[in-house]
């Protein structure tokens, strides 16, 4: 992890934070998550889990404060989201006795022992997990669901094994397609199972990964101890928790969750004319580049004609991170911020600036993410029905005074 | 814009990264883990509307789900209680629906749970 920069302090008390937002002590805090009803109580009554913000109880919905994502690449475990859909989750499992299945069109289906798990190659990377919903709150018009303000997203170092290497051991027969993945949650009576799939390709890449640890440790159990599917560049509605049936199909998978839920408009950016209907969709897939401010509140002030510093986290989505740029004239100019050093193109950047001392007034402050493929956020908002895939570029409030 | 001045000042030093960090070897490590969730708190108004939307949708998640939903028109909450029905097999008939949604309207304006 990043060492608190020095300059750290000093930022704070330009900024006027004084701690105001930053989510570290018991409960009975409350953060503005910016949008109407948006105040929310933090709680740290949560098993393995700091101060989380609590969208829902049951089934847990937890959502990370920004500020406890600053100046740091990896988001701490006991901060890091929480989103389960249906509320039978697993909160005791036995190491030694969980079993991962691997069935369906294989050679041989296999019920693998952790320890079996563990003897295969072993593999790290970083990837940023982030809901397909977040940020669904800031849609306008506003959209059912779990209204996430920004938080719903985190960065870990996930390290264990290849699901390439797993699904090897038991022989994916001529013939397959899709790959099904599924966890110890259960659904209520007549529910569909929670449940998704990846193409047979995607889920041999090498990149998907079945992760044993996180940041180094046992998964949290509400993060779906004891592993789960690492889907880099890909939304976490793929990342299935508590991970214990893979079963390869020769068709396509059509569950409720591929095909009616986690569905997009299959346009350029995921957006339609608001209250549209019957367009043509797909699943959802691939994340897009975003860059947000952690050190800062939404509305922020700064003293007049001193210097201050900024500094959040920047994502590339399907790609690494090329740029974050910062403007103060709603995108006419853009100046570039310095990034920390890449630690995987999947994962989180760090971004920082200082800006020079602004004149008294009020003031709005930008941040756009580029990627490696040149896919860069826009200043307009989209909107869809299920409040997928907000990427619009995040802006700050700031006065000098 | 003269404004934004990206400072030439190495500040990224100070943020050495960890480039091939290994994580904490856990072989072995797994042990038996079991948690306990905090007891539920969300709950509706006690109205007629809070308890009949109590007692009709909270059986498969807390109340705050509902409570927590941004203003939405009768004819959205009738879609989102017909999904409940149809998706998700929630134990509700047709003929009930009309006034779980007058219910979810009228808690709508009612303050929030807590
Ligand atoms: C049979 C179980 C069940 C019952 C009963 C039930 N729900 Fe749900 N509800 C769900 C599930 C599952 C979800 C999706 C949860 C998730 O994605 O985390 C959901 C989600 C929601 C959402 C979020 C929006 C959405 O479309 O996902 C709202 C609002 C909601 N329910 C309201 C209600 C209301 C109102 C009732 C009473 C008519 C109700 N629910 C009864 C299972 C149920």
């Amino acid at each position: 992890m990043l060492p608190r920069s020095p300059d750290r302090r000093e930022a704070l008390t330009l900024l006027g934070l004084g701690g105001a937002g930053l989510a570290t002590g018991a409960a009975a805090q409350q953060v503005d998550l910016g949008f109407a009803g948006g105040t929310r109580q933090l709680s740290g009554d949560w098993p393995q889990k700091g101060s989380m913000i609590v969208l829902r109880e049951r089934a847990p919905l937890l959502e990370t404060p920004l500020s406890a994502m600053d100046g740091q690449v990896f988001t701490p475990n006991d901060r890091f989201f929480v989103r389960w859909h249906y509320q039978d989750i697993p909160t005791a499992v036995d190491p030694a006795t969980f079993r991962l299945r691997v069935g369906g069109a294989v050679r041989r289906p296999v019920a693998l022992s952790l320890a079996d798990v563990h003897k295969l190659p072993r593999v790290e990377i970083a990837a940023v997990n982030q809901c397909s919903g977040n940020s669904r709150a800031l849609f306008s018009p506003r959209v059912p669901g779990a209204q996430w303000g920004d938080g719903a997203i985190g960065n870990a170092l996930w390290s264990g094994v290849r699901l390439r290497d797993v699904l090897d051991l038991a022989g994916v027969a001529p013939g397959a397609a899709n790959v099904r993945v599924s966890g110890l949650d259960r659904p209520p009576p007549g529910a569909p199972w929670f449940a998704k799939s990846l193409s047979v390709d995607h889920a041999r890449d090498g990149e998907v990964m079945i992760a044993l640890a996180m940041n180094g440790a046992p998964l949290p159990m509400l993060n779906g101890y004891p592993i789960r599917l690492i889907v880099p560049g890909w939304y976490s509605t793929y990342w299935v928790k508590a991970l214990d049936r893979i079963e390869v199909l020769t068709g396509e998978y059509d569950n409720y969750w591929m095909t009616k839920a986690y569905k997009i408009p299959a346009t350029p950016d995921a957006g339609v004319q608001p209250g549209a209907k019957d367009f043509p969709t797909v699943p959802i897939n691939r994340m897009t580049p975003r860059a947000f401010f952690t050190s800062v509140d939404r509305a922020t002030k700064v003293v007049a004609n001193d210097p201050f510093y900024v500094r959040g986290l920047a994502m590339g989505g399907a790609s690494a991170v090329a740029r974050v740029d910062l403007s103060m004239d709603a995108g006419r100019s853009w100046h570039a911020a310095r990034l920390a050093p890449d630690q995987g193109k999947y994962g989180f950047r760090l971004w920082e600036a200082t800006i020079g001392g602004l004149p008294r007034g009020g003031y709005r402050l930008w941040a756009r993410c580029t990627n490696a493929d040149g896919q860069t956020q826009s200043m307009d908002a989209i909107w869809n029905p299920g409040g997928y895939m907000r990427s619009q570029i995040a802006s700050v409030a700031v006065t000098a005074a | 814009m003269r404004a934004l001045i990206v400072a030439s000042a190495a500040l990224l030093t100070a943020c050495s990264a960890e480039p091939g960090a290994t994580p904490t070897k856990v072989e072995g490590a797994l042990q038996p883990v079991s948690i306990t969730l905090p007891a539920e708190t969300a709950a509706l108004p006690a109205t007629p509307a809070g308890e009949l939307v109590t007692q009709r949708c909270t059986a498969c998640h807390s109340a705050d789900m509902i409570a927590r939903q941004p203003p939405l028109t009768a004819e959205k909450w009738q879609a989102t209680v017909t999904k409940m029905r149809e998706a998700y097999h929630a134990p509700i008939t047709p003929a009930d629906e009309p006034a779980i949604v007058a219910a979810l309207v009228t808690l709508q304006g009612a303050p929030p749970p807590r």
